[in-house]
C-alpha cells in the first residue's frame, strides 16, 4: 500500500493524498540551517525504499551547495493504518512504539557506522526533529522524526544497469566489490543489512556504490523492532529458507547468510536484469515446490529447489565474461545456495562457528575487478 | 506377428518420471504430519504503482527490469506487459531477461508432451550432466540422469547416478521410490525391496508402503508391513495419500483370490486417484471385468497417459490410444511396456515405419525383450522393406529367418517367434509354408490357453491369407473370428474388421492395408467413438484406406 491509498470506511482503496505531517514539511528549515525544498514522492533515487514498513516520506533538503535525502517518520500515518478511526489508545501506543523504536534503532546503527567510518554505507548527516507546520491539526502532538543522508545525485543501481554505454564488466564488479566491503563491513561490526537489493545499492559520483537503508539491519548489540520477523527485508528477495519458513537458530545462517544471498541475487540482476527469486521461482523451479504452495518442511523441498538453483546458474553463467566465467559461477553458487549452511565460501564454512567467509569475496571482487579493467582496455 | 500385453500382471510400481513432471503428483507432497506452520508475514510497502508510473514518465531497460522483477515476484505479471514490450524491443538484452519478457507476453512454446520417436539420441543427458556439473551433488537432477540413461539402456551409468542420488538424498521419499523403480527396472528387484522395506519413512508413509509392496508382489515374495498398510488404509489420511497404497493392497488380494476384498480397496483408491493408481484401476477393470467408472476421472488427469490409454484403446479410438501411448512413452522412456502397446497399435493402423520405431526405442533400454524384438521383426517384415533392393530385402529376410529360429531354438517365446517366421515365409512367396507355421503357432498356443496371443496369431495370418489371395483365406479368417470372441481383444477386432473388408474387396486388399492418413484415421476414431459395432465400410483412396460409417436408421 502507497501512502496516497487509504482505506475508506468499507476498506476499499481510494487515492488519498495524504495531509499528516510527515508530507508537508516542504519549506521548513530544520537543524544547522537545512532546507527541505522538494517532497520526492517516487522512489527513483531508492530512498523511498529506506522505509521501515510504509511510513516514510522522502524529501530533498540543501544547505547551501550541499545537497541531502531526508527521511521523514510519519507516525501519524502509522497511527492511522493501525488504528483507523477508532483511536484506540493502546492500539495508537503501539503504532508510536514500533515506528519510533524503528527510527531510534536505525538511527543507532546509522551513528554507529558513522564514528566507525563505515565508507561504503550511506552516511547519516544528521537526526532530529521538525516540528509540523504551523496550522496542521495532528492526532499526537509529536514532531516528526527524521533523518537526514548524503544524496545519491543519480539514485541507485537500478538506473545503470543494462546500459551497456556505462555498465561494462568492470563497472558491475567495482560496484559488486564496495557493496561486498559494505556488507563486510556491517558484519565485522555484528550487524547485518537483511534487505539488499538494487534499489538499496546507491551510486555516488565521487564514491561509487554504498549500501542505503539500515531499517531493517538487526545488530547483536541493539534490538530492533523486525528482529523476530520471519523476514525482516522485502519479501521478493527474500532467501528462500525464510519464504519457506525455516528460520535458522545460528546469527551466520540466519542473517549473515542471507544478505551473501542478496549479493548473489543483485549479481544476477547485475549480469542480466532478473534477480535469483525471479529466476529460480519462475523459470526453474516447478509452481507445485513454491513456497506459496509448499507445505512442508524445508528440508524435504530442498532437493528439488537445489535441483532449480542448479538451472539458474546454467541460465546465469553464460551472461558472466568468458575470462571471469568460472570464478563468478562458482561464487554465485557459494552466494545463493538454498542450502544456508552450504552458503558462504567452503573453506570458511569449514572453520569454528562456520564463518561465511565474507573476506574471501571481497578478494576475489577486487581482483575480477581488476582484471576486468585489463579486459576493458584491451578491447579500448 | 506384433506382440503386445493387454492382459500382462500389472503391479502400483512408482510411476518414475523426469522431476518437473512428478512435482504435479501428490507423491512428492507431505503428509499432513509432515505440514508446518509458517510464522505469519508483515504486511509490506508496494512500490509496482509508483515503479509503474516511473516507467512510463522515462523508460529506461533497467526500469523495465525492475518492472518484470517486481511485477513477478508480487504475483502480477499482468502489469508488467508494457515492461515487456518495451525490453524486447530492444538489441543487446540479456537472455534470462528477454525470456522473462517472452514469458510475460505468453510468447513462449508449450511444453511438448509428445516423444519424437525419431530422436534417436536423448539431449537431456547432455544437459542434465551439465547441470550436475554445476551441483554434483543434487540427488533430483542425479535421478533424472538415470532415469534418461535408462531409457537408452545405459544401465550400469544409471546405476551410478541412483547410487549417489541415494548417498545425498536416500531420506527423500521420492528420490526412495525412483531409485526403487530403478532397481526394479534393472532386474533387481531384491535391492529395490530391500530399500524400501528398511527405509525409515516406510512404517508410516503410505507412499512407500504402496511402493514395498508392489515390489514385494513383483518379486514373488509376501509384503514386509502388510498390516501396517492395512491400518494406515483405515486411518485419516486424505484419500489422495491412500489411493496407491489402496490400489497395491487390492491388487495383492486378487493374487490372493479375494476379488471381494480387492473390489473394496480398489473402491477406496478411487475416491481421490493418481495417474498410477488410474492406470491400475484401468487394469483391474479388464482383470475383474468390472466398471469402477474411471473414465470420469480421467480427463481432470494430467499425466494418466496409461490409463487413457487404455480407455482409449478398449474404445477401439485407436487414434488417440496411439497418442497417449506416445506420451506414455515419453513420461516412462525406459519401459518396455508403453514401446511394446505403441509399436502394436502403429501396427493396427498399418504405419509399419513408425511401429518399428516405436519398437526400436522400447529395445533401446531393452535391448533383451523379445515381445519388442517380435515387434521389430513383425514391422520391418510387414513394411516390404520399400525402396530397398531384392537383393538388400533377401539378406533382410536372411537375417530376420536366422534370429526367428535362434529364438525358437532357445524356446523362447517360440510360438510368437513361429508366428513372426510364418509371416516371413508368406512374404518370401511360400504361403503353404506360412500357413502351417502360422497353424502351429496358433494351435500350440491354444493348447497352453493363450487365447490371445493364439487370436493374434490368427487374426494376422488371416491377413497374409488375404493379401496374398489365397484359397484357405475365407476359412483362416472365419478361424481368427471364432478366436478372436474368446480373447476379446479391442486392437485385434479392430484388425479383423479391415481384413474381413479386404476379404470382400480382394481387388482394394493392398490399399486397405496401406498406413491409413490422418484424415482417415479421424475418421476410424469417429466410429470408435459412435459405439456402433456393425459392420465397417472401407473407401480406398490413394491417401489409404478410409473407414466409413454405417449409416443410422
Amino acid at each position: 500500500m502507497t501512502l496516497s491509498q487509504m482505506p475508506d470506511q468499507d476498506g476499499a482503496m481510494t487515492p488519498e493524498e495524504p495531509s499528516f505531517p510527515a508530507h508537508l514539511l516542504v519549506g521548513i528549515t530544520v537543524e544547522n540551517g537545512w532546507e527541505i525544498v522538494e517532497k520526492i514522492t517516487k522512489p527513483k533515487a531508492a530512498n523511498e525504499e529506506l522505509t521501515p514498513g510504509f511510513f516514510s516520506v522522502g524529501y530533498r533538503a540543501v544547505k547551501g551547495k550541499e545537497r541531502a535525502f531526508l527521511k521523514a517518520f510519519d507516525l501519524e500515518a502509522a497511527i492511522a493504518m493501525r488504528n483507523g478511526n477508532r483511536k484506540d489508545p493502546t492500539a495508537m501506543m503501539l503504532a508510536v512504539a514500533d515506528l519510533s523504536g524503528a527510527f531510534l534503532s536505525e538511527n543507532s546503527l546509522l551513528e554507529f557506522c558513522k564514528n566507525s567510518n563505515l565508507d561504503k554505507i550511506v552516511k547519516v548527516l544528521q537526526v532530529g526533529y521538525a516540528s509540523p507546520p504551523a496550522g496542521v491539526a495532528t492526532a499526537a502532538p509529536f514532531p516528526v522524526p527524521y533523518l537526514m543522508f548524503e544524496l545519491a545525485e543519480d539514485g541507485d543501481i537500478r538506473n545503470f544497469i543494462l546500459k551497456t554505454e556505462i555498465a561494462d564488466d568492470y563497472w558491475r564488479l567495482t560496484h559488486l566489490h564496495s557493496v561486498t566491503v559494505g556488507l563486510q563491513q556491517l558484519h565485522s561490526n555484528q550487524i547485518c543489512h537483511q534487505d539488499l537489493k538494487p534499489a538499496n545499492v546507491l551510486i555516488f559520483k565521487e564514491n561509487g556504490a554504498k549500501i542505503g537503508d539500515l531499517g531493517r539491519a538487526s545488530s547483536k548489540q541493539t534490538p530492533a523492532p523486525h528482529d523476530n520477523a520471519r523476514i525482516p527485508g522485502d519479501q521478493r528477495y527474500a532467501p528462500p529458507e525464510l519464504s519457506y519458513g525455516e528460520i535458522p537458530t545460528s546469527w551466520v545462517d540466519r542473517r549473515e547468510a542471507s544478505d551473501l544471498y542478496h549479493l548473489g541475487s543483485l549479481m544476477t540482476y547485475l549480469f542480466t536484469g532478473a534477480s535469483a527469486n525471479v529466476l529460480l521461482y519462475e523459470q526453474h523451479l516447478p509452481a507445485e515446490f513454491h513456497f506459496s504452495n509448499w507445505r512442508g518442511r524445508y528440508a524435504d523441498v530442498l532437493p528439488h529447489l537445489e535441483a532449480a538453483f542448479a538451472k539458474v546458474v546454467a541460465e546465469v553463467s553464460p551472461m558472466f565474461p568468458d575470462w571471469a566465467r568460472a570464478d563468478l559461477t562458482t561464487m554465485l553458487q557459494q552466494m545463493c545456495a538454498p542450502d544456508f549452511t552450504k552458503r558462504g565460501a567452503p573453506e570458511s564454512r569449514r572453520q569454528t562457528n562456520s564463518p561465511l567467509g565474507l573476506e574471501r569475496f571481497v578478494s576475489r571482487f577486487d581482483l575480477l575487478a581488476k582484471q576486468a579493467r585489463v579486459q576493458v582496455k584491451k578491447v579500448s | 506377428m506384433s506382440g503386445f500385453n493387454e492382459n500382462s500382471e500389472r503391479r502400483v510400481l512408482p510411476l518414475w518420471r523426469a522431476a518437473t513432471a512428478a512435482a504435479k503428483s501428490f507423491e512428492i507432497q507431505p503428509l499432513p504430519s509432515a505440514e508446518i506452520e509458517k510464522a505469519p508475514l508483515a504486511q509490506q510497502a508496494d512500490d509496482l504503482d509508483d515503479l509503474l508510473e516511473d516507467f512510463l514518465a522515462k523508460p529506461s531497460i533497467g526500469i523495465a527490469a525492475d518492472v518484470i522483477n517486481n511485477a513477478i515476484l508480487s504475483g502480477r505479471k499482468n502489469r508488467a506487459q508494457d515492461a515487456a514490450s518495451y525490453v524486447l524491443s530492444h538489441d543487446h538484452v540479456p537472455a534470462p531477461l528477454s525470456r522473462l519478457a517472452k514469458k510475460i507476453l505468453g510468447e513462449m512454446p508449450e511444453l511438448q508432451l509428445d516423444l519424437d520417436l525419431s530422436q534417436k539420441s536423448r539431449p537431456n543427458i547432455k544437459r542434465l550432466r551439465q547441470l550436475l556439473k554445476i551441483d554434483p551433488r543434487s540427488a533430483v537432477l542425479l535421478v533424472d540422469l538415470a532415469r534418461e540413461y535408462a531409457s537408452v539402456g545405459k544401465i550400469e551409468e544409471a546405476e551410478r547416478s541412483i547410487q549417489t542420488a541415494l548417498a545425498y538424498g536416500g531420506k527423500h521419499r521420492w528420490i526412495s521410490r525412483m531409485a526403487a523403480r530403478f532397481y526394479v527396472h534393472c532386474g533387481k528387484k531384491d535391492k529395490a525391496h530391500h530399500l524400501i522395506a528398511n527405509h525409515p519413512l516406510t512404517r508410516s508413509d503410505p507412499w512407500m508402503l504402496a511402493a514395498e509392496i508392489a515390489i514385494a508382489q513383483a518379486n514373488g515374495k509376501p509384503p514386509s508391513h502388510w498390516k501396517r498398510a492395512k491400518n494406515l488404509l483405515e486411518g485419516r489420511l486424505p484419500p489422495v495419500h491412500l489411493s496407491e497404497l489402496a490400489c497395491a493392497v487390492g491388487t495383492l488380494e486378487i493374487e490372493s483370490g479375494s476379488n471381494r476384498r480387492a473390489r473394496k480397496y480398489f473402491a477406496q483408491a478411487l475416491l481421490s486417484p493418481t495417474d498410477n493408481s488410474l492406470a491400475q484401476l484401468k487394469w483391474a477393470e479388464r482383470h475383474l471385468k468390472a466398471d469402477f467408472e474411471t473414465d470420469q476421472y480421467l480427463h481432470q488427469s494430467y499425466g494418466a497417459f496409461e490409463a487413457n490409454f487404455w480407455s482409449s484403446y478398449y474404445h477401439i479410438d485407436l487414434v488417440k490410444a496411439r497418442q497417449f501411448a506416445n506420451q506414455w512413452l515419453a513420461q516412462e522412456p525406459f519401459s518396455k511396456r508403453p514401446a511394446t502397446m505403441l509399436s502394436f497399435v502403429f501396427e493396427l493402423l498399418d504405419d509399419h515405419e513408425l511401429g518399428l520405431e516405436a519398437a526400436n526405442w522400447g529395445l533401446r533400454a531393452n535391448p533383451d525383450d523379445i515381445t519388442l524384438r517380435l515387434n521389430k521383426y513383425f514391422a520391418e517384415i510387414s513394411s516390404g522393406w520399400p525402396g530397398m533392393s531384392p537383393e538388400k530385402i533377401l539378406a533382410e529376410q536372411e537375417r530376420i529367418e536366422r534370429e526367428l529360429r535362434a529364438l525358437i531354438n532357445n524356446r523362447l517365446e517360440s510360438q510368437h517367434a513361429l508366428a513372426n517366421l510364418g509371416l516371413l515365409y508368406y512374404r518370401r512367396g511360400m504361403p503353404v509354408e506360412g500357413r502351417i507355421l502360422y497353424d502351429e503357432a496358433a494351435s500350440t498356443l491354444e493348447k497352453h490357453h493363450n487365447e490371445l496371443s493364439a487370436a493374434a496369431a490368427r487374426v494376422f495370418h488371416a491377413r497374409e491369407a488375404v493379401i496374398h489371395g489365397c484359397d484357405w483365406a475365407t476359412e483362416v479368417v472365419i478361424e481368427a473370428k471364432s478366436t478372436i470372441e474368446k480373447a476379446a481383444s479391442p486392437g485385434l477386432k479392430f484388425y479383423l474388421a479391415k481384413i474381413e473388408s479386404a476379404l470382400k474387396n480382394p481387388e482394394r486388399r493392398v490399399a486397405i492395408f496401406h498406413k491409413s492418413s490422418d484424415e482417415n484415421n479421424q475418421v476410424i476414431a469417429n466410429y470408435a467413438s459412435s459405439k456402433i459395432s456393425k459392420k465397417i465400410e472401407f473407401e480406398i483412396s490413394e491417401s489409404g484406406a478410409t473407414i466409413w460409417l454405417p449409416s443410422k436408421k
